[in-house]
């Protein structure tokens, strides 16, 4: 299954590094990739290729990774250009919320938690 | 506000961390902090191998429950504790690995003593970070400490180039240490607890499958209570020993390739089974599609990840196991109120099935031969030893025998490296443990392979005076590899051979511990009792049966149910049982 991914880290080379290296090690197959370095943070983009009931194991996997911030898995839904060209379609994704598999976004902030996803995580502090 | 080294700024920040001990070994890269050491009121375990830091880390933090900390320096001092973090890794255990590096100018131009630390341990830890200025190092020790106990713990590495420990710099620190009160995850809904209690009220045959998760969450007071609400029988992991009381009428002892007949057939057998705090490792489950397939799961585990990974189950609660059961306990009692009790007449049946079936195929050994049989060795240490006794295992046959025989009466008293299944592990990680608790009875019981590997660190023993106990499980082989060839590879032993081995007693009384040998069944009992009769760091070489194996086991490819439950009865060689010899 193709699916797209989007997720930002800590701004530290270690926290890509380390990301890198997972996707090695559960077998992702990398098909296009875009790397952003932005103020306080890294931004990752990718469109990958896995077995289906991987999906979500990779989305928790990655969520709980430590220096992820956010993680969002996205249908790919490429769109055509007027040549009839597929391009990447997290571009588009990023602002279509319909398209969301699973996300460690909490709802309010951009885009909705999909049907599919787990509620954002609840820290209860304990003495 | 007055400036310090990095060297003072870290330990201050290990004292704010309530830090009580560090495993370690100096060397060039480290100098400066050692230096600052020296008067920082910190206690340091000088070891002799950086492997037997790390081992040692992690023991101190199975057994106490508080993040382990080591310090090594640059190059190959580092490099010598990947396996170790490797170890805490798949385990779950909370270590603080410092280590030292060169100096930030010289990072990525090989100096001398320089290894891509933070390169080689990426997939070793839990999280890493280079130290860049001696400013950050309070912030940067608090997250270490926070990431090792939060949500699932594991390792985390710092690595400290030379300069940034010899900066000056002021520090500010957090306000509170960050592992003090790590805050407890909790991801599941009330109507998913709803759910989970409905299907425990429905089920007739339910297991309740406790893994190292129970420990790390401090959940065994409530699962003594659920299960005793509920009178479901426990199984634990080798992760999960401890979890549950050995002799506890609903205990089960181990499931998976080495568990028992009676625990395995219940898998089998049972319509429910709640995983807490167990990630369904394929030493448990055998071949998965054949694994509790009569059975609708239930998982508890705070790694949300760990859900549905290997096995897929009906019902996830994602949380800490504590705040899980508690919350459950609670429910059933509200149900139990209103007249569905969750402990009903169908458990009474499932119980007397399971001691059905253990008493068709009990864990047992030949009790008339002529040699010493390591499960009499295990039996024995067992009786002998105090309810509270610490036990560290190396990796091998003497472990599966010490997780079948030996009784467990409280959490954090079993140490294994079990996920890794690192040999070499026992010893150290009882030195570790022995810091945590220097007045309570610490027993490694290791095989003469693994001990071979990490024998040198008899010299901290001795230096320390830690009393730590050691027996050796002595077969002159590499038993299970030759148990496998015998089984697997129709008896073709390939370099296995350890009779060209010291003899133990004697190199320990060449380090100035006490040593005994026993070679024969009627000298087990008196020696154990030798062994553990004082507070002196003491060794035992047990020379036991070469040829014993494991039994039951579950072959590769196979499910629970197609187990090999025990070889061919062997003629009574003996008049004496070695049940006999106790009495004497």
């Amino acid at each position: 299954m193709r699916w797209l991914l989007a997720l930002e880290t800590e701004k530290d080379p270690i926290a890509i590094c380390r990301l890198m290296n997972i996707f090695r090690r559960k077998g992702v197959s990398i098909l296009k990739l875009e790397l952003a370095s932005l103020a306080t943070s890294f931004a990752l983009s990718a469109l990958v290729e896995t077995r289906d009931s991987d999906v979500p194991h990779l989305f928790h996997f990655l969520r709980r990774t430590e220096g992820v911030r956010e993680v969002t898995c996205y249908r790919d839904e490429p769109s055509a250009d007027a040549n009839g060209n597929g391009s990447p379609a997290w571009a588009a994704a990023n602002c279509d919320s319909s398209r969301i598999i699973h996300t460690s976004r909490t709802a309010g902030e951009q885009g909705v938690i999909g049907a599919r996803s787990h509620a954002p995580v609840e820290s209860v502090a304990v003495s | 506000m007055a400036k310090a080294t990095g060297s003072e700024i870290l330990l201050e920040s290990l004292h704010r961390e309530k830090v009580e001990v560090i495993f370690g070994l100096p060397g060039g890269a480290v100098l400066p902090l050692y230096d600052a050491l020296y008067s920082a009121g910190i206690r340091h375990l000088l070891v002799r191998h950086e492997q037997a830091a790390a081992f040692a880390a992690d023991g101190y933090a199975r057994a106490k429950g508080k993040p382990g900390v080591l310090l090594v320096t640059s190059g190959p001092g580092a490099t010598n504790v990947m396996t170790g973090l490797t170890s805490a890794l798949m385990d779950s255990i909370p270590v603080v690995a410092l280590t030292g590096q060169v100096p930030a100018s010289v990072i990525g131009k090989d100096a001398f003593q320089e290894a891509d630390t933070v390169g080689i341990s990426l997939p070793c830890t839990k999280q890493n970070f280079l130290a860049k200025s001696a400013a950050e190092l309070p912030a940067i020790i608090h997250r270490a400490f926070r990431a090792a106990v939060s949500g699932r713990p594991g390792p985390v590495l710092v690595d400290l180039p030379k300069s940034v420990l010899m900066e000056l710099a002021e520090a500010s620190y957090p306000e509170s240490a960050a592992s003090e009160h790590p805050k407890r995850e909790r991801e599941w809904q009330d109507a998913d607890l709803e759910r989970a209690a409905e299907m425990i009220a429905s089920s007739r045959h339910a297991v309740l499958y406790v893994g190292g998760g129970v420990i790390h969450s401090e959940a065994w007071d409530s699962l003594l209570a659920l299960a005793e609400l509920t009178q479901i029988p426990v199984t634990t992991t080798l992760m999960g020993l401890g979890a549950f009381p050995s002799r506890h009428p609903l205990s089960l002892g181990m499931l998976g390739m080495h568990g028992s007949y009676a625990t395995n057939m219940a898998i089998c057998k049972c319509d429910l089974l709640i995983a807490v705090g167990a990630r369904f490792d394929d030493r448990v489950t055998g071949r998965i599609n054949g694994f509790a397939t009569e059975a609708k799961k239930i998982q508890i585990d705070v790694d949300p990840s760990e859900v549905n990974k290997n096995v897929a189950v009906d019902l996830a609660l994602v949380g800490d196991a504590r705040g899980v059961l508690e919350a459950l306990i609670e429910e059933l009692k509200r149900r139990a109120a209103r007249g569905d009790s969750p402990a009903h007449a169908g458990r009474v049946e499932w119980l007397k099935r399971i001691e059905g079936w253990r008493a068709e195929h009990p864990l047992t050994y030949d009790k008339y031969a002529h040699t010493v049989k390591p499960q009499f060795v295990i039996e024995t240490l067992s009786r002998y030893a105090d309810e509270d006794a610490i036990v560290s295992v190396d990796v091998g046959q003497h472990q599966m025998w010490a997780a079948q025989f030996f009784d467990f009466y409280q959490p954090r008293t079993w140490l294994s490296s079990s996920g890794l299944g690192a040999m070499g592990y026992g010893f150290p990680a009882a030195m570790g443990a022995q810091q945590a608790f220097p007045d309570r009875q610490v027993m490694a019981v290791v095989g003469d392979g693994g001990f071979q590997m990490t024998l040198n660190d008899l010299a901290t023993v001795a230096q320390y005076r830690i009393p730590v106990k050691i027996a050796v499980i002595n077969n002159r082989a590499l038993g299970m590899v030759r148990q496998w060839q015998e089984i697997f590879f129709e008896k073709r032993y390939c370099d296995i051979d350890l009779n060209f081995a010291p003899d133990f007693a004697k190199l320990a009384e060449s380090y100035g511990i006490r040593g005994l040998k026993v070679e024969h069944r009627t000298d087990v009992v008196d020696a154990v009792r030798e062994f553990l009769g004082d507070r002196e760091p003491c060794l035992v070489d047990f020379w036991v049966d070469p040829a014993e194996n494991v039994y039951p086991i579950v072959p590769p490819g196979a499910s629970l149910g197609e187990m090999v439950v025990e070889p061919p009865p062997v003629l009574v060689e003996e008049e004496e049982s070695f049940d006999d010899l106790w009495a004497v």
